[in-house]
């Protein structure tokens, strides 16, 4: 088959003939007498001769390429064996290598660690990357030629082990994930999504194996072929399985003319996955030997950024969310500063639901482990949307680990004309596949007139194409300055946006607040700013989603542009809105001022307005003693006595949440007293995600006026004691569900203990007991949310 | 396989919320009705099931042609008079799953109610398919215990792994961390027993389980494995 290096390039010249992959392997194996649920990699070294004997009739059959027997070589799956993902690859590639005999190519084979990756799963990145750098350094010493990454369905998983093949070896490297019948695969992830992804990442080939048949692969072969210039791989079942016997009902000629079709939709790279055999293999040999029809993927040049489950074309105005960032919030800073994660997590959704199209993630604060933080914010963020995100950093390293964490295609915010920032950060974009914002400044200083500020973006476009960076990947950002201070900086930002567009056809950032500083009316100045600038040109303003005057302004424009078909997106915008304005806040028929039934009853809308009401006759603090403490106690005593289920519970907790809201708004515009009645760290422990229990708990000390450290699910010891020695922090709540995960519990309690931090540490759970409590040294057993409380009143003292 | 979702059992959502027969409020009755929109809209239920032959090996039950002992006094009395069995991995996919994530953040008490109404689902979908296997095993004159899972009595929730290896339960999305744990949260793995004989009523596995006493099921008057 001759080289696999200039493999693209003779794909793309039409001179490669295609290139023959190998069938089912397991299956055989288990047919030469492997047990089901054995992980048949030890049978390189128990029965090489059976592997051998397998791989030879591949070869015999015409396979160019054959994947060794290494599907579940990590060191996680060979913990019941005795032997190392070394011994076990060493023995797995030689036996290969024997039966290749020159006249076939031996791919390492690598298959799904078994476990779901962090955020919804509790396998970290890095120790996913460690698991596939193992198996790589002992395919390369043992002399593979390629890598072979196959069976994926979490893009994350992809993308550890893409990173652990380009950083620690030079060999090239396939990958194909498996698609459902849906069009995505079971962690939803689109075929789209994986192309862009695993092109940007550095696959010399991509495509798609196991989960369905030839017939049922169409439409997902067909998407990822326009989304990437890669040849694709297509490597599917024997047909569909018999859900009883599991046999599978295509045969091997039928099997060879199904995928011609995706052969002649431009697949180059064909085999077989469960079901076939070595006459599958002879089959396609048969049918497409000498034939040599240009194929690759046919990608148009296009802008576009991807989370695993969203794909963002930018063929019009899309928007992005500016709120994840710390300036000029001190909530923000302080939810940032304590690692409280879930503040953040809101304004994700929050942005999301407002209608923005990514989100912009700034976390520099000064004193702040930035690169770390970037990485622990982009991978939380994940789990609750599935907007592409901005990584906004100056720091290369909080960049690095930004993209790192980002399970899609990102956009870096920012380069700028500065040789040396150009060069240190655009390798970065290039290694990860992102786009990259170029801010129109430079070693000299901000450029002031359209001309200069054209002149910059000309030299970042050239400087990242030199790098291989894509021209449709470049977006510009030509700067906003506060015409308040630089009544001439509008109008030139303006005019350049407008040429950036028309000369070099690229596409446009600008943060648009920044215009009205120091100004009244800001939101006016703001709104006309901007539609201005998408007037010019402008298709990726930065602001606030939540300003609704902003976004109807996108919206407006978006109709007038013809990019709103029918106007079904403005007058849904407003039909919502007139709707949202007619429905009266109190709806509910609660007697005004009776607080108590307000939030017994879960009444949000009530809860508000007889606080405000109270608050006209009493001061604030008298409000929250003697109205809002004792309602809250009070449906904690019905709790108790069974009268009262949990869901009342949490809506009565929500309810008394909106309540303290406008108490608090009312202290602090009277600059006084904030309720603060101490601070509390919470987490779930290492290896758990059951944190509904944990956030039960937080909202109901939060009600009391506690103060609440939420540190999340899957929680590494270190991680609380970090916290706990930070903020000094007097009661720790620890939180585990299972049984398994009750030494992580153990494990944290010993941590604090051997800090030397005098802090006191409540645990809960459903499989605790008040002496396994005791046993592993806490200080109290909460059984539910309100022993919390009264634990916390015994702590603080009240 | 597939597997359609029926409506869901609101008795049993509610006994999970600790109700017992107290009937809800207007605003949790809407929480309820939401949750199940959102359950059915999202839920993919999956399994797979595979039959296999038992031997007895020593102190365990092996699932012969496979890795898999089955251990702990509570399942050898269950599958007692059993000569095969069915092993099931069910789930109800990844959707359902960030959902519950997601709403966590924004509305604790719709995601509470939400986890509640996933769990009873994935229950009624192993309901469905122990119908259909108590049926398959009655046309062959032969009798289908009740299912059992790892976790249940002295079960141990390490055999998750094994269970999963042996099924490949990555065919249909479900993987086991390294503290069993089954991802998607709303999954289950259980085992069949086929008896020659009529199967006598289910075997009382509270008894030997660890956390019998601080069981919150229990405490609302019902149970994991529907055990009397």
């Amino acid at each position: 088959m001759g080289s696999l290096i200039d493999l693209k390039s003779r794909c793309a010249e039409g001179t490669a003939p295609y290139i023959l992959l190998d069938g089912g392997m397991g299956t055989m194996l288990q047919q030469g007498g492997l047990c089901a649920g054995e992980n048949p990699v030890a049978a390189n070294i128990t029965r090489p001769e059976l592997v051998e004997s397998i791989h030879r009739a591949y070869v015999e059959a015409g396979s160019d390429i054959i994947l060794t027997n290494t599907f579940g070589a990590s060191r996680k799956k060979l913990l019941d064996t005795d032997y190392t993902p070394a011994e076990v690859i060493g023995a797995a590639v030689r036996v290969a290598r024997r039966a290749a005999d020159d006249r076939a190519k031996v791919a390492l084979d690598i298959g799904p660690l078994g476990e779901l990756l962090s955020p919804l799963g509790t396998l970290t990145f890095d120790e996913a990357y460690d698991l596939f750098r193992e198996q790589i350094e002992a395919g390369a010493e043992a002399g593979a030629d390629l890598v072979f990454i196959e069976t994926m369905t979490d893009l994350q998983e992809v993308r550890a082990a893409l990173l652990a093949v380009k950083e620690c070896s030079d060999l090239p490297v396939f990958v194909t994930m498996s698609f459902e019948p849906s069009g995505r695969t079971f962690t939803g992830v689109l075929p789209e999504s994986f192309a862009i992804v695993a092109t940007g990442l550095g696959a010399d080939a991509i495509g798609v194996n196991c989960s369905m048949g030839p017939d049922q692969m169409v439409d997902v072969v067909d998407r990822i072929l326009r989304h990437t210039d890669l040849p694709v791989i297509v490597k599917p079942n024997a047909g569909l399985p018999d859900p009883f016997t599991g046999a599978y009902d295509m045969a091997a000629d039928v099997f060879a003319e199904s995928i011609e079709v995706l052969a002649a939709m431009g697949a180059s790279i064909l085999g077989g996955c469960c079901g076939t055999s070595p006459a599958y293999i002879e089959g396609l040999r048969a049918h497409f030997a000498n034939d040599t029809r240009p194929k690759l993927g046919k990608r148009p040049r296009q802008s576009l950024v991807c989370s695993a489950s969203k794909l963002v074309v930018i063929d019009g105005v899309r928007v992005i969310g500016e709120r994840i960032n710390p300036t000029g919030k001190p909530e923000f800073r302080r939810a940032l500063g304590e690692g409280n994660l879930d503040y953040i997590l809101e304004q994700a959704i929050s942005q999301e639901t407002a209608g923005a199209d990514l989100l912009d993630v700034n976390v520099g604060l000064p004193g702040l482990d930035e690169p770390r933080t970037m990485a622990d914010v982009v991978n939380a963020i994940q789990a609750v949307t599935g907007l592409p995100l901005q990584v906004d950093s100056s720091d290369p390293a909080a960049l690095e680990a930004g993209l790192r964490a980002f399970c899609g295609k990102a956009i870096v915010n920012s380069v700028n004309g500065d040789a040396a920032v150009l060069d240190r950060v655009l390798p970065l974009v290039k290694k990860y596949g992102a786009a990259v914002v170029g801010l129109t400044l430079d070693e000299a200083g901000l450029a002031e007139t359209a001309e200069r500020k054209l002149a910059i973006a000309r030299r970042i476009l050239d400087a990242a194409i030199a790098h291989g960076i894509p021209k449709e990947d470049v977006y510009i950002d030509c700067l906003t300055l506060t015409v308040s201070a630089q009544p001439e900086g509008a109008v030139q930002t303006l005019r350049a946006v407008r040429t950036v567009r028309e000369e070099l056809g690229l596409q446009t950032v600008l943060g648009v607040s920044n215009i009205s500083f120091g100004l009244p009316n800001r939101e006016l100045v703001n709104q006309t700013f901007l539609t201005a600038a998408l007037e010019a040109g402008l298709t990726l303003p930065i602001l606030n989603p939540n300003s609704r005057l902003m976004m109807d302004a996108v919206s407006a424009f978006r109709l007038l542009h013809g990019a709103d078909p029918d106007g079904a997106g403005f007058i849904a915008r407003f039909a919502d809105a007139s709707e949202r304005e007619a429905v009266p806040s109190a709806t509910t028929g609660t007697p005004i001022g009776d607080i108590g039934q307000a939030i017994a009853r879960g009444l949000k809308e009530d809860a508000r307005r007889i606080t405000a009401e109270l608050m006209q006759a009493m001061p604030e603090m008298a409000v929250v003693q003697e109205h809002l403490i004792p309602a809250l106690d009070s449906v904690g005593r019905q709790f108790e006595a069974g009268t009262l289920f949990l869901p009342q519970l949490l809506n009565a907790a929500s309810a008394a949440g909106e309540a303290f809201e406008v108490v608090k708004q009312r202290l602090a515009q009277n600059g006084g007293a904030t309720i603060d009645k101490g601070t509390i760290v919470l987490a779930t422990v290492r290896g758990d995600i059951h944190d509904i229990g944990k956030n039960i708990v937080k909202v109901i000390l939060e009600n009391y006026g506690y103060r609440v450290i939420d540190l999340g699910r899957d929680v590494l010891p270190k991680r609380v004691v970090e916290a706990v020695l930070k903020e000094q922090v007097k009661l720790v709540g620890l939180s585990a569900l299972m049984t398994t995960t009750l030494g992580g519990m153990a494990e944290t309690i010993r941590a604090l203990r051997a800090s030397g931090h005098a802090c006191k540490i409540m645990v809960g759970g459903a499989v605790l007991t008040a002496d396994y409590a005791a046993e592993i040294g806490a200080d109290y057993y909460a059984k539910d949310a309100n022993e919390g409380v009264a634990i916390a009143r015994e702590v603080f003292g009240e | 396989m597939d597997i359609t979702l029926r409506k869901i059992n609101r008795a049993e959502v509610l006994r999970y919320l600790g109700y017992g027969d107290n009937a809800p409020d207007a605003l949790v009755a809407a929480q309820l009705d939401e949750a199940e929109t959102i359950v059915r809209r999202l839920a993919k239920p999956r399994v797979l099931y595979r039959l296999f032959d038992l031997e007895p090996a020593g102190e365990t039950l092996r699932v012969r042609g496979t890795a898999l002992d089955l251990a702990g006094e509570a399942i050898l009395a269950h599958l007692a008079g059993a000569d095969q069995c069915v092993l099931l991995v069910a789930t109800l996919g990844m959707a359902v799953e960030r959902e519950i994530f997601r709403l966590q953040v924004v509305d604790l008490a719709l995601a509470t109610v939400v986890d509640v109404t996933a769990s009873a689902a994935i229950e009624q979908v192993c309901d469905q398919v122990q119908e259909e296997l108590a049926e398959m095993t009655a046309s062959k004159g032969r009798f289908l215990t009740t299912r059992f899972s790892p976790g249940y009595g002295d079960m141990p929730l390490s055999l998750q792994q094994p269970f999963c290896s042996v099924l490949d339960a990555g065919k249909i999305g479900v993987t086991v961390s390294k503290f069993y744990l089954l991802t998607p949260r709303k999954s289950v793995t259980a085992v069949f027993g086929i008896c020659r004989e009529p199967v006598s009523a289910p075997l009382k596995a509270c008894a030997l389980c660890a956390i019998a006493d601080t069981c919150s099921l229990r405490k609302a008057g019902t149970s994991c494995g529907k055990f009397d």
